[in-house]
């Protein structure tokens, strides 16, 4: 049996670059926030009670606001209600981990039956995603991957889980925020002396294209194949050539997005589009926002900084950390999956 | 026709082993693991008992904890090297709860009123929760997918289900699948704080249940596409037939009260396995001992199971090693692929009266005889992350 297409139906994003899909793709097409002298980059404006309209929002942290909005912008974006066949994978450098100091913190200055049980269900690495999957009522899947390609990884790992007919639709997202610890991560990193740290989530709406097209759905474009390789050796450059070919699936790209600083080895034959000239750093997040922006891109006909896109263009997302995972994922303008 | 896949080879340690031998051997004896927390102090907590692994005495992290059971599988896989072609066809899948605790709390426990005494130079690089993974991938020379999945109490079966992932897609001929998890003043904490721990010892489907009991554990199995197993002459010690996975999307920390994503899960499993819920021989329960868990599990397996949900064996060894929170569904994969191979199961202990509202044989106190052909490996976590896998005899 052949596996549905896939296809991408709905993006969210809460980012220093705006706050939904219409901010993101008009602010990126702009040429972005980047400052200079700018050491970190913040999401402002985040209307959060307007977005998630519910209760019980003071016991949950600033990342899991960040992923549970982009996911509700997202499913809005994607006209998508049908909860039951819904998955939902997410990606993280950090998860949550200044409520998990946060709470260590409080238990030893307050005293340990001091803290209120409720402070203990957004101080764990995955309550984004516990919480956001129970505010989505998500009941096929829920997973978190750690790393600076985990929202890549999401997006892959979603689009395989439907295409085995785990999920008929899922979303994939991405999350990292500033935070105190990371404050010292990027100090001891020296991050910040070369490109600033941005916060943010990014989600995509992820379905299997004949329920998509069955309930008119408007489709941004489909999700072509991935590779993903550990780079256990320093081959770097050598291996990211490697998984580059092996997630075009025989396709030339009309565009690379890259997520990271590691090059496809494609520049100089194809334009790019680097997410670090757009928003900086965006650490376990980026991976999501380089498929969103390919998304949109497509659906545009254009690319943010790199002109027109031909006819049945295929964009190639990039994630190579050195020394950790190479990941790529092609897509391509709608009809043109293979 | 999809690829198959094999565990050919498997590492533990836990509260009553530091290898897969001697841990098999002590919960086929019902040894409990379970005595006095050491580490730091809990006289401002609720309870004071946990399931301690010695490979964790006098550790400032938990890496010896994960990569001593992870050198014991690389090696009785016969695996002591690879050519750099096959290191890309090597995967590694890492279940965890929450990666590296420790470091920062040797601060914050140090000068408890300052938040940032828990950063130090040396401990800011395990701020990553995938350090474990990044460690493993160099120090093993492994090149293919590679991947940490912090899905809690259920991430050792995610990462089991990653691996089939991987090898039936024909991204990788072999995975190293897992995962770990140890007791920290934080996650200590956070359990007692939700009254979840048990005062003494952890009864599991007991009517007198009092909670569970954390535990220190890590386990690895060695997961290959089974021809390629076949090729190389490896000894197969069970098949992964297939997994389910579900989200109960009904509490961040309760589980559906008629677990309906624990149904699901098993329900996908027997699916992907293709399997009707009479071939199952064998539960691993996930059973915590809460009074929340164990009769929402007993109802699901009476569910799928149906009538026979009553007699089919379903231990939960969380009675003995205790919830070892991401490396739990492994370690209790390990039992399945053991019970498989030994046709033997483990008990479940301090099993002296059994809730009427948790209907199953829990195999009481004493381990049982039994021929193992199709094991149910349940795992369940906070935010009803769901994960079942099956485990069968090579056919």
């Amino acid at each position: 049996m052949t596996p549905p297409v896939v296809v991408v139906t709905g993006i969210g994003a809460i980012s220093p670059l705006g706050i939904g899909r219409e901010a993101l793709w008009k602010c990126a097409s702009e040429g972005g926030v980047l400052r200079s002298g700018a050491d970190r980059l913040e999401v402002e404006d985040f209307d959060v009670a307007g977005i998630l309209r519910t209760k019980g929002l003071r016991y949950i942290g600033r990342g899991t606001r960040f992923v549970a909005a982009a996911c509700r912008l997202a499913l809005e974006d994607a006209g998508f209600d049908d909860f039951a066949e819904l998955g939902f994978a997410v990606g993280t450098a950090f998860g949550n981990t200044t409520e998990t100091f946060g709470f260590t913190h409080r238990t030893l200055t307050e005293g340990v039956g001091e803290v209120l049980p409720m402070a203990s269900f957004d101080a764990a690495l995955n309550s984004q995603a516990n919480y956001t999957a129970v505010y989505l009522a998500a009941q096929r899947f829920t997973k978190t991957l750690c790393g600076m390609t985990g929202s890549l990884e999401a997006v892959a790992d979603a689009t395989a889980a439907i295409r085995a007919g785990r999920a008929r639709a899922a979303v994939a997202a991405g999350l990292d925020y500033w935070n105190p610890e990371l404050e010292e991560w990027a100090r001891f990193q020296r991050t910040a002396t070369d490109v600033p740290v941005a916060e943010g989530a990014y989600a995509l709406v992820l379905e299997e294209a004949e329920s998509a097209s069955a309930r008119g759905a408007p489709v941004l474009a489909e999700v072509g194949a991935s590779a993903r390789r550990y780079d256990a050796f320093g081959r770097g450059p050598e291996l990211a050539a490697r998984v580059v070919r092996e997630g075009l699936g025989g396709r030339p790209p009309d565009l690379v997005i890259s997520c990271s600083e590691t090059s496809s080895g494609l520049a100089g034959e194809v334009p790019q589009c680097a997410l670090r000239d757009l928003v900086g750093e965006s650490l376990g997040a980026r991976g999501a926002l380089g498929s969103a922006l390919a998304s949109l891109a497509l659906q545009a006909g254009v690319a943010p900084g790199a002109g027109a896109l031909p006819g049945g263009a295929t964009v190639l997302v990039t994630d190579f950390e050195p020394g950790a995972n190479h990941m790529c994922l092609s897509l391509h303008a709608s009809g043109e999956a293979v | 026709m999809r690829p198959r896949v094999a565990v050919t080879a498997v590492g533990v340690a836990c509260a009553v082993g530091d290898d897969a031998r001697e841990s098999w051997q002590n919960l086929l004896a019902g040894r409990d693991g379970v005595g006095p927390l050491v580490g730091f102090d809990t006289s401002k907590h609720r309870t004071h008992v946990a399931a301690q692994s010695p490979l964790m005495k006098g550790q400032r992290t938990h890496e010896h904890l994960a990569v001593r059971p992870f050198e014991e599988a690389w090696a009785a896989s016969g695996r002591n090297g690879h050519a750099d072609a096959e290191a890309e066809r090597i995967g590694l899948a890492v279940g965890i709860l929450g990666g590296e605790a420790l470091l920062f709390e040797e601060g914050m426990l140090a000068a408890p009123g300052e938040r940032k005494a828990g950063l130090s130079e040396e401990s800011v690089p395990w701020l990553h929760p995938d350090r474990t993974a990044r460690t493993l991938a160099h120090r093993y020379g492994i090149a293919g997918p590679v991947a940490t999945l912090a899905n809690a109490c259920s991430a050792g079966n995610h990462a089991i289900a990653a691996g089939c992932d991987w090898i039936r897609s024909g991204s990788a001929d072999v995975v190293m699948a897992g995962g770990f998890g140890h007791v920290s003043f934080t996650s200590f904490t956070h359990f007692d704080n939700l009254r979840a721990l048990s005062p003494d010892v952890c009864r599991p489907f007991d009517l007198y249940r009092r909670g569970l009991v954390m535990g220190d554990g890590a386990a690895w199995l060695v997961l290959e596409e089974l021809e390629y197993a076949r090729r190389r002459g490896a000894t197969v010690l069970a098949e992964v037939l297939g997994y389910g996975i579900s989200c109960d999307a009904h509490h961040v920390a309760a589980p559906h009260p008629q677990g309906r994503g624990a149904i699901a899960a098993m329900r996908e499993a027997l699916r992907d396995a293709r399997l009707d819920a009479d071939a199952v021989d064998y539960v691993s329960a996930h059973g915590t001992a809460t009074r929340a868990n164990d009769p929402v599990e007993a109802a699901a397996l009476h569910e799928v199971l149906g009538e026979r949900a009553a007699r089919v064996p379903c231990s939960s060894i969380k009675s003995m090693i205790g919830h070892t929170m991401g490396a739990a569904s492994a370690i209790e994969a390990f039992v399945c692929c053991r019970a498989i191979e030994e046709g033997e199961v483990p008990p479940t202990i301090h099993h002296d009266q059994p809730d009427p509202a948790c209907n199953i044989d829990c195999v009481p106190n004493e381990a049982r005889e039994i021929p193992v052909r199709v094991a149910l490996n349940n795992s369940y976590a906070f935010g009803g992350n769901n994960c079942t896998v099956v485990f069968g005899a090579l056919q």
